[in-house]
């Protein structure tokens, strides 16, 4: 009898494995430099979105990183080298020029109760008087907010907000917007007072005295609509600040939900270092804490088709978590390379020219708190 | 109406209803036992022919079979590199807007969230907790599986040389009427990230049954019927979502229930004389269809619902003809050479969402296909043997658009044989059976023009109206894209048993 084989076993199994298949992904192909698409490759000096960063080329007194742009020395900024390592600000806690700024706050929305990031950009011109600086010029530059939805300032508003609530006390109607910035040890102490401000509502919603510091809830109520979906009618001390034709200023809904939400809000908000915990001092970037409070009222929805409903609830303070407001310095004057590099022209001169400026400015101080 | 906010909390309710009666397993395998080879249409008769033609029975000998099958899908799926063609980071914000002013929809992410997950946390470039898991691509690709099955059959002549019954059946022994959904475009990013054969995978695991009989109404010619067999499941889930952004919250109530499914084959056999012999079937459409309702209640007075139709282990209308002539006898030996054609209305192929492949334009329709077989039978006394080359066309055409149906051609080689033995004074009939097919080579290269750009050239971000970096050109996350080839083999084998009665 044949004895056993086991070449044969062998050969058996090796057919087995070679009948056996995987499957195989092949390298991605090498491809060129493509300058916008936010990576940056060989041959980009940069691939972000600032004002620093133009054609994929950093533009003079500018530096970058993956993260974005800031610009370096000259005009109140000094630093070591040529390339201007360590810049930092001449005068450790003089708030004098041009500011970028950023309020992030917490919002709750009403529907699912989620939190919800909020961030408001402001471009600020600060004179300071010893221990004081005030607000001479300003530029809302508009919110946005992530969470179980993302809200937007759409083009109307961003182009109206831009000159509401004016700061700078060059209406008449109330003084300019104060703080206080002194030397504390290695730091500086900073306040910023609180300020209200009313969108989609007329000024006499706005407390007569700030000073009184009044709660929202003492105020006279916002303007409101019984069925915001439905109701069509114009609630008295509504404005349409937006001009798109609806009372309320008009946000963008996307995300969970969509739509066009038309509102009312009213908010206040404070900011100081905490004692003991000054802010840096010369630092170009840095961040206090504060506090806010808001109400809403929405008074129309639209181009939400199902989901109506759910836009047409307002959202509200998250006032138990705390907010900041982050300063980055950009310059003393209009004329520089640092100042002119982000603000286009001089504040309230020309639209187009602010909505420039406002695009840097969130360019500098990017949205935190998720996409 | 007032209106309810700030409480989360909505109502999904989920209505799952199915109906099966479907046998691609059958149809891919082909007959287990006697001397069919791969045309039980008209060779071999058997309990196998209670599926492949039922009219057969009439000349099949009592017997009880069992067999032990084999089946490897070894089908490899290469992926071309892609060549750019990223969705950028900044989709991620879901805070882009089309030329049209509207949101760009929400189906298309990140392709780095894809290959590389998004982190979970609230600092810019992190999503919300628990983050977005990657997907990369073709990681969870569906081939290179091998299953094993159970073969029963049975023939019984209830009236001598008149009515004669039969049944046979496959089991799978795991993976048991298993069903999986995907999609084949750029939708299957956002769930495998991968291509998958189409008309293989879950189909092999259907269960598959049939039972029947044959009516010999001449001498020469006989008819049959029989119904295929299977499962049908059917599931209804209630569910309670107390909190959207909390599924562990969620309140659950299954209905399930499983009902017997059928599906009529008809046949006949004719044998003009000794030596020739005709056999022709007609098999209806099958499948598996999944009804599934979703609706959602929302506290604010919000309700929203939509109904889906799944369609699974999908069998077109088949009609199968055949010829097999006895070419030599000399004394115990008979060599007989067998023909058989079978064609498929694979036109009228859905897929498992329910869609016609017609969807993605009338270019990419599935095509009818005719595949054919030749081969030869011995048979020496007790012994008997087969070999059968077929060749199964695709109906699959060039996927150069959105759709990625992957299948490819099939050539293919059985061979087997049983001998009739005497143990311990009983006759029983073992047999083997081999067969491998070649799933041909198959590549594509997609045609940019015709894949879905999930990023419009014009968009802007909607905070700021600038320009999206990165939007010019084609952005796609299809799995399929720029091109993907396709080849493999299904092999397998029985053993079996046959038992005269």
């Amino acid at each position: 009898m044949r004895p056993f084989s086991w070449g044969a076993v062998t050969l058996a199994s090796t057919a087995l494995a070679l009948a056996c298949v995987d499957d195989v992904v092949l390298p991605d192909a090498e491809i060129g430099a493509v300058c916008g698409n936010g990576a940056l490759e060989p041959g980009e000096a940069c691939d972000v979105q600032s004002p620093g960063c133009v054609s994929c080329a950093v533009l003079p007194n500018w530096t970058c990183r993956s993260t974005g742009c800031s610009p370096v020395c000259g005009d109140g900024v000094v630093g070591s080298g040529a390339d201007c390592a360590d810049a930092r600000r001449v005068e450790p806690c003089d708030m004098s020029g041009y500011w970028a700024t950023r309020e992030a706050n917490s919002t709750r929305d009403a529907v699912v109760g989620a939190l919800q990031s909020s961030s408001n950009w402001f471009l600020f011109r600060f004179e300071q008087d010893g221990d004081s600086f005030r607000v001479a010029e300003s530029l809302d530059c508009g919110v946005h907010v992530t969470g179980t939805v993302t809200v937007d300032s759409t083009p109307g508003t961003l182009r109206s907000s831009m000159y509401a609530n004016r700061m700078d006390g060059a209406d008449g109607t109330r003084r300019a917007r104060r703080g206080t910035s002194r030397r504390a040890g290695a730091g500086c102490e900073v306040t910023f007072e609180r300020w209200y401000k009313v969108r989609g509502a007329t000024d006499a919603y706005l407390p007569v005295d700030f000073d009184a510091r009044p709660t929202l809830a003492s105020l006279p109520p916002l303007p409101s609509a019984d069925d915001p979906v439905n109701d069509t009618h114009v609630p008295e001390g509504s404005v349409d600040p937006d001009g798109d034709g609806i009372p309320g200023t008009s946000f963008r809904i996307t995300g969970f939900v969509s739509g066009i939400r038309n509102a009312a809000q009213r908010d206040w908000k404070e900011y100081a270092t905490a004692p003991g915990a000054p802010a840096p001092a010369s630092v170009l970037t840095f961040a206090i804490p504060g506090s806010f409070d808001l109400e809403e009222s929405v008074l129309r929805v639209t181009e939400c088709e199902s989901t109506c409903g759910l836009i047409a609830s307002s959202a509200r303070a998250a006032t138990d978590l705390p907010g900041s407001m982050s300063f980055s310095y950009i310059g003393r004057a209009l004329g520089t390379p640092r100042v002119d590099g982000v603000v286009a022209g001089p504040p309230r001169a020309n639209v187009d020219d602010d909505l420039t400026t406002c695009a840097n400015v969130r360019l500098l101080l990017p949205h935190e708190g998720g996409p | 109406m007032r209106r309810s906010v700030g409480v989360v909390s909505a109502t999904l309710v989920l209505g799952v209803t199915a109906r099966a009666s479907a046998s691609p397993l059958l149809d891919t395998f082909g007959p287990v036992g006697g001397n069919a080879g791969v045309q039980g249409v008209v060779s071999g008769p058997g309990a196998a022919s209670t599926y492949f033609n039922p009219a057969m029975l009439s000349e099949a000998d009592d017997e009880l079979l069992l067999g032990y099958a084999v089946l490897s899908e070894q089908i490899g799926v290469t992926l071309d590199g892609r060549r750019g063609g990223e969705v950028p980071l900044v989709v991620g914000d879901r805070d882009v807007i089309g030329a049209d002013g509207q949101p760009i929809a929400n189906d298309s992410v990140p392709t780095q969230w894809l290959e590389q997950g998004c982190p979970a946390g609230t600092a810019a470039g992190e999503c919300p907790s628990p983050g977005f898991s990657p997907r990369r691509r073709q990681r969870a690709g569906s081939s290179g599986k091998t299953r094993t099955y159970l073969a029963l059959g049975i023939v019984k002549p209830l009236v001598k040389d008149r009515l004669t019954i039969g049944a046979y059946g496959m089991l799978p022994l795991s993976s048991f009427t298993t069903v999986r959904g995907f999609y084949n475009d750029e939708r299957e990013a956002l769930f495998s990230n991968s291509l998958h054969p189409e008309l293989y995978g879950d189909r092999m695991t259907a269960l598959s049954a049939a039972f029947g009989g044959a009516f010999k109404l001449l001498p020469s010619l006989s008819v049959g019927a029989s119904v295929g067999l299977s499962l049908a499941n059917g599931v209804r889930s209630t569910t309670y979502v107390r909190d959207t952004t909390d599924y562990d919250a969620l309140l659950l109530n299954n209905s399930v229930s499983t009902q017997i499914d059928v599906s009529p084959n008809v046949g006949v056999r004719w044998r003009p004389d000794g030596a020739v012999r005709f056999g022709a079937v007609m098999r209806p459409p099958s499948s598996f269809k999944l009804d599934t309702a979703v609706d959602a209640a929302l506290p604010s007075g919000t309700e929203s619902g939509t109904r889906r139709q799944e369609t699974y282990h999908y069998v077109p209308w088949r009609v199968g003809v055949g010829a097999e002539i006895d070419a030599i006898r000399r004394g115990r030996y008979t060599l007989s050479a067998t023909a058989s054609l079978t064609y498929a209305f694979w036109s009228t192929y859905e897929d498992r969402h329910g869609q016609r492949p017609s969807f993605y334009g009338a270019d990419y329709a599935w095509s009818d296909t005719m595949s054919g077989a030749l081969g030869v039978r011995h048979v020496y006394g007790r012994a008997r043997g087969f070999v059968d080359l077929s060749f199964v066309p695709s109906p699959v055409p060039r996927q150069t658009g959105r759709s990625n149906y992957v299948d490819n051609d099939r050539v293919g080689l059985a061979l087997g044989g049983d001998v009739e033995i005497q143990v311990a004074g009983a006759r029983i009939r073992p047999g083997l059976s081999l067969f491998a097919q070649r799933l041909v080579p198959r590549y594509v290269r997609k045609d940019d023009a015709l894949v879905r750009d999930e990023l419009p050239d014009d968009a802007v971000l909607g905070a700021t109206r600038d320009a999206v970096p990165g939007a010019r050109g084609l952005q796609t996350n299809n799995p399929g894209w720029p091109g993907f080839a396709s080849a493999g083999y299904l092999w397998g084998g029985t053993l079996t048993l046959s038992v005269p009665l």
